[in-house]
């Protein structure tokens, strides 16, 4: 019941108009920009970043999980009308989504789609809400040496889970691992690698971020010169909306999907992408019919929305009630929160409630009014996706500069985002992730403290970390993962072979 | 595209060289813990030690996946590059005649010569987009955008 009474406090925050129009718009954002190929979650949320700065922390925080929300939405436009993904987890909507198109069932797709979605985020939302306050119970009696193990965890998994290689994944971790302990630090009074007066206070995460995901993604889009032909399908709004029997068809595919999408949502690491494969590979199992699967079965399109939109609340768990980020999106989250001046970890819902239940609240009406505006809105996003995409790429680098030039009004920051755009467009060549790298930057400062304090507990020794049952648990866990994943890549190489 | 990844790897280990014989002033250890220098050394010599392994590897794998990809074809290249470089140059003239000039100029020469559009779309676009950055920047915002 608490959870109720602090959810409904959230909303009492957050129902200002000023914060409606703020949700609304960074969920129209978060659409387009999901629904761009080569823009994806960490890119909306990266160029929205700078728009925050005068707003109160409520209505900053809507407007990120907006975006965040909105983008999950969005790639499903362009996979189903084109069958050319938007992001990542759009990849398994397009497989038969656009089946669905080519047989004249576009508009039903896209409508039974955005339905799929918003039961997806609504789930994983609902188990936010009541899962969170437990989750952050237990976390309060957790102390530094869990904390740490739990960061190394975080870190690992995303690297264990990288699509290509792990070698690589590692070394940007080390990476930004490296980047992140730049500038003062505050336990000892040193000042590290200031090579530069601007240094001292290390480097602007923000900036990392624009560079990375605003500019990288520019340089390689206008490199490819993407163009999408949506051409000009007319749709009827009735065509968007599905009948009873059709929503009655797809309950248990999209259930099935939330729950997926929900529990790979909460592992770090993991995400919408992994979480779309499973719900479609579980949902080909447990069909009469798996032959439809590829050719427009409406099942597989459903599940995997629902598993997509889903693993964002899922992601926001760990987030929420640890300071842990399991992925890019969240990562950028969390600096989002340090930004704020909040401080995430185990004590933010018992110190920062009212702001983290207002974020949750401004998640649910996200959620609601993104469901509204993706079936009555799809001929508009159409319209915007066509026009904004031609323009796109140079706009985005000009909003980066500003964006950039606006953290400190200094043009500092401009040259360390065109360095790490510099940096991101070599990673994406080289198929580098982005994810371990901006999870390292943002996690690295939390780390080391973490990683202080347990050994000024322990007077040094690092028999800390194994004798403590639930930091000797995750060390074991993070043994097993490793063995796991080294025996997974033999047998693909033995498969390959 | 392997020797670009090799310049790449190669310029991971030497920023992570960097690090390391920076953190050399450092301490590395303090009382009953550990000093602000123990965790960059030893992120560096992982980072050092990756490094090498993934530069060994490119040289023994003869046949790895993205060896006969080519890096970026000399036209997309090109277009790449320059709409960089205008972009460093854009950035440079900001602080001679303020931010909004060198960012039309930038957009205009990107949509007509890069992208192809027609003059007329391009300014177009260019001054609109430039004009609502800065009443969300400037006026909205606060922040201290320059005209010239």
């Amino acid at each position: 019941m608490g959870a109720i009474q602090d959810l409904l406090s959230g909303f009492g925050d957050i129902l200002t108009l000023y914060n409606i129009v703020i949700i609304f718009s960074g969920g129209l954002f978060g659409t387009i920009v999901g629904a761009l190929p080569g823009l994806g979650p960490s890119a909306g949320i990266a160029l929205m970043i700078p728009l925050t700065f005068g707003m109160p922390v409520n209505s900053a925080l809507c407007l990120l999980c907006g975006v965040y929300m909105g983008t999950m939405y969005g790639g499903r436009l362009t996979a189903i009308l084109i069958n050319t993904p938007g992001d990542a987890p759009a990849i398994m909507t397009a497989l038969d989504g656009y089946p669905l198109m080519k047989q004249g069932k576009g508009g039903l797709a896209l409508g039974l789609s955005a339905y799929s979605s918003f039961i997806g985020g609504t789930f994983g939302l609902i188990i936010l809400v009541f899962l969170s306050p437990v989750v952050s119970e237990i976390a309060v009696k957790f102390g530094a040496p869990e904390y740490f193990m739990l960061m190394i965890v975080g870190l690992y998994t995303i690297s264990l889970l990288t699509e290509g290689s792990i070698l690589k994944a590692l070394l940007m971790s080390f990476f930004g691992f490296q980047i992140g302990m730049f500038g003062s630090d505050y336990v000892s009074g040193h000042v590290r690698f200031a090579f530069t007066p601007e240094l001292i206070e290390g480097i602007d995460f923000v900036a990392i971020i624009m560079g990375l995901y605003g500019i990288g993604e520019v340089l390689i889009n206008i490199e490819k010169s993407v163009r999408i032909n949506l051409g000009k399908p007319s749709f009827n709004v009735k065509e968007f909306i599905p009948d009873r029997k059709s929503l009655k068809n797809v309950t248990m595919p999209v259930l099935r999907g939330s729950a997926i999408g929900t529990a790979i949502g909460i592992l770090p690491g993991a995400g919408g992408t992994i979480a779309t494969f499973l719900a479609y590979a579980a949902e080909k199992k447990a069909s009469r019919h798996p032959e439809k699967f590829g050719k427009g079965a409406v099942e597989g399109l459903v599940s995997v929305e629902a598993a997509n939109n889903a693993s964002v609340p899922g992601a926001l768990i760990p987030l929420i009630t640890m300071g842990i980020p399991g992925s890019g999106g969240t990562a950028i989250l969390l600096g989002s929160l340090i930004m704020y001046g909040l401080r995430p970890g185990p004590l933010l819902m018992t110190e920062s409630g009212d702001i983290v239940w207002a974020m949750i609240a401004g998640l649910i009406l996200g959620n609601i009014l993104l469901f509204f505006s993706n079936i009555l809105l799809i001929p508009m996003f159409i319209n915007i996706i066509r026009i904004a995409q031609k323009y796109v790429s140079p706009l985005v680098a000009a909003l980066c500069v500003i964006g950039a030039f606006a953290l400190n009004y200094s043009f500092f920051n401009v040259w360390v985002m065109m360095v790490f755009g510099i940096i991101g467009y070599l990673m994406k060549k080289f198929k580098y992730p982005s994810g371990s790298l901006i999870l390292s930057v943002v996690l690295a400062p939390l780390t080391e403290s973490y990683f202080r304090q347990a050994l000024m507990i322990s007077r040094g020794s690092y028999s800390i970390f194994f004798t403590r049952p639930v930091s000797l648990f995750i060390f074991v866990l993070l043994v097993l993962m490793t063995v796991f994943t080294c025996f997974k890549n033999s047998s693909k190489e033995k498969v390959k072979k | 595209m392997k020797t670009g990844e090799r310049i790449f790897i190669s310029l991971n280990l030497i920023f992570s060289i960097i690090i390391l014989y920076a953190s050399r002033s450092l301490p590395a250890g303090a009382e009953f813990g550990i000093g602000p220098g123990f965790l960059p050394k030893c992120i560096s010599y992982f980072s050092i030690l990756l490094s090498i392994i993934l530069l060994s590897k490119s040289f023994l794998n003869k046949k790895s996946a993205v060896e006969n990809e080519k890096f970026a074809d000399r036209k997309g290249f090109l277009r790449m590059l320059i709409t960089f470089l205008l972009l460093v140059l854009a950035i440079v003239l900001m602080r001679f005649i303020g931010m909004i000039i060198p960012l039309i100029l930038f957009l205009v020469i990107v949509f007509r010569f890069i992208e192809k559009y027609s003059t007329a779309s391009s300014i177009k676009v260019a001054v609109f987009s430039v004009m609502i950055f800065y009443a969300i920047f400037r006026i909205w915002l606060g922040v201290p955008i320059q005209i010239i």
